[in-house]
């Protein structure tokens, strides 16, 4: 029953998906392009590695943020003063359908949106298939399933489909500096790095350059190389660290998440 | 006025005989300071319709949602199909359905991908989507956006949500808000036809007529407690009968006579003066009444325009739980 819920309830949000303009441009149009950002910084090398790819694979994390995060901030919300989420509570459909549902449409995106980006790095960048497939997408999913919890918990504070843009505005512009997802912070302060690599996408975006390059980012750079086995371990503790964040905010969610129009 | 057998009945509303599918037991909300509903019980009978009626604010919504497990009650229990709806949510839910008293749905979707989704998700499917659409009347505007319609079609597809699993029980707020009075008969009679086939139904209304024609049972709610219930003819029979007419132009009103010791009420409608007498129920007094009335009235040469004589309504009983409290 669960199960079925779930699907239902993914296969409806991707139809909405295609029927909403906002919706459509946040989790397809946008991180596209994000991607394509990639495309522009050709030459080079950052930490180690081709510039490009670097930037490419930060984006793999970052789209996340939109695809998930930030969509589904504005879908709880809406749905939340439009009464949508009490008519889903007031059904057989349980809590965990109901949240999985939403979640897994936006993961299903997500996960196509990054197969689409690596084949583009593949294609305009000279990049390579990732060296461990599963370990890469095991981050992505891992990522989108840790920002369904904290969009439930934001849209608490979210007043309206509208101002979501604006309350995942912050948490846009800390991750999106402290993740490494765009420029490394090897010259940072140690305790800048040490309290950045802690936030949520920054073990996100380490997975997935594990996954896509086969070294080691939680080393230094030049990031030593590892073998396919020896990703997962270097993985393991990033891995840990996002499941953490999902607790976290499960726990948040728990306490902020609101079935009912805030005016009610 | 309100009788005291049924001012005591208040506070309880048992019909022990039969086992309940519902159960309302001392039943307190509050939200900070305000307390929404003030220790209310009241028991509905399996396929019995049981009409919530109140002025805004009165308690009757606070009611439903618990009932409908959307909070718990800050005291007493409620119990639905012997359940707790909250915490054995799973057990309740399959075999209930609500009406919400408005919105709740996916307005990008069109009205027959609304009913398939929901039928989708149902535990039983006793009708196809046209069925469900042709019930209540929306079948022509199937391929139309949830957006696009009108409040009163919303209303109906409301109502064909709720019903489209043929629940056991089936809660609903305010069903006929907003409908047209076609609309409103015609799901008059689907909570009929689901009442005949063993639904048992709480319903909160603001339409006296519906409440009276519906109900098998209903309480008036005020101020967040439960000051009169029973069945309809129950309510309004401990309420008499009323003589009513216009006051004759230049007559004072203290030389209007007293029947069977009670003096007339007056008040001004429309520019006119119209004099009102609350009698007993009984059918005798009352005819009495009327006859002293008329003698007097040709005694001293008077025409009672707009003379009637009629038993209370549950409007006059429901206006007169409001005025007291």
């Amino acid at each position: 029953m669960l199960l079925n819920h779930t699907l239902r309830l993914a296969r409806l949000d991707l139809a909405l998906l295609t029927r909403n303009r906002m919706a459509f441009f946040t989790t397809i149009a946008f991180p596209l392009l994000l991607g394509c950002v990639a495309l522009l910084l050709k030459d080079g090398f950052v930490s180690g590695v081709s510039s490009g790819l670097y930037i490419l694979t930060g984006m793999l994390a970052l789209i996340g943020f939109f695809v998930t995060f930030m969509h589904l901030t504005t879908v709880f919300t809406v749905r939340r003063e439009e009464l949508v989420l009490k008519r889903m509570r007031g059904s057989v459909l349980s809590e965990a359908a109901i949240f999985g549902g939403s979640g897994l449409a936006c993961t299903v995106i997500y996960v196509l949106q990054v197969a689409a980006i690596i084949t583009l790095g593949m294609v305009a960048l000279g990049g390579h298939m990732p060296r461990n497939i599963p370990l890469l997408f095991l981050g992505v999913v891992l990522g989108s399933v840790m920002f369904v919890p904290m969009a439930a918990a934001l849209s608490g504070f979210t007043k309206s489909g509208e101002s979501a843009q604006i309350t995942v505005l912050p948490a846009m512009l800390v991750l999106a500096t402290t993740s490494q997802a765009s420029f490394p912070l090897a010259g940072m302060p140690d305790i800048v790095q040490r309290v950045a690599g802690a936030l949520p996408l920054s073990p996100v975006v380490d997975v997935i350059r594990i996954g896509y390059f086969g070294q080691d980012f939680t080393q230094a750079a030049p990031h030593p190389a590892v073998s396919f086995a020896e990703s997962w371990v270097a993985a393991g503790p990033r891995l840990l660290l996002i499941a953490a964040w999902i607790v976290v905010g499960v726990l948040i969610a728990r306490k902020h998440f609101r079935w009912e129009p805030r005016s009610s | 006025m309100i009788s005291q057998t049924l001012l005591e009945r208040r506070e309880t509303v048992h019909r022990p005989d039969t086992a309940s599918v519902i159960e309302v037991r001392d039943l307190r909300q509050k939200y900070g300071d305000f307390e929404a509903v003030k220790g209310i019980s009241f028991e509905v009978r399996p396929g019995e319709l049981f009409a919530l009626l109140g002025t805004n604010g009165a308690g009757k919504t606070t009611t439903i949602e618990i009932l409908e497990g959307f909070r718990p009650p800050t005291e007493g229990s409620v119990r639905v199909l012997g359940h707790d709806p909250v915490t054995e949510r799973a057990k309740v839910r399959p075999h209930t359905g609500l009406m919400l008293q408005e919105g709740g749905f996916f307005t990008d979707l069109t009205v027959v991908e609304t009913v398939r989704f929901w039928r989708d998700v149902s535990p039983n499917k006793p009708y196809t989507v046209a069925e469900v659409l042709d019930r209540v009347e929306l079948a022509e505007k199937g391929d139309v956006q949830v957006r696009q319609l009108s409040g009163g079609q919303k209303r109906r597809l409301d109502l064909a949500l709720a019903t489209l699993a043929q629940p056991k029980v089936l809660f609903l707020d305010e069903p006929t808000t907003g409908m047209d009075p076609e609309a409103r008969r015609n799901t008059w009679t689907i909570i009929q036809d689901l009442v005949s086939s063993g639904t048992t139904v709480l319903l909160t209304t603001h339409y006296l007529e519906e409440a009276e024609r519906l109900a098998d049972r209903l309480a008036i709610m005020h101020e967040g407690r439960i000051q009169l219930a029973g069945t309809a003819a129950e309510v309004v029979s401990q309420q008499g009968n009323r003589i009513r007419f216009r006051v004759p132009d230049q007559l004072p009103v203290e030389r209007l006579p007293l029947l069977d010791g009670v003096a007339a009420a007056t008040e001004l409608r429309k520019g006119q003066l119209i004099a009102e007498y609350r009698l007993g129920a009984d059918p005798d007094g009352t005819q009495q009444s009327l006859a002293h009335l008329i003698s007097w009235a040709s005694q001293n040469r008077l025409v009672l325009d707009r003379l009637e004589v009629r038993s209370a309504s549950l409007e006059d009983v429901f206006l007169e739980v409001a005025h007291a409290a």
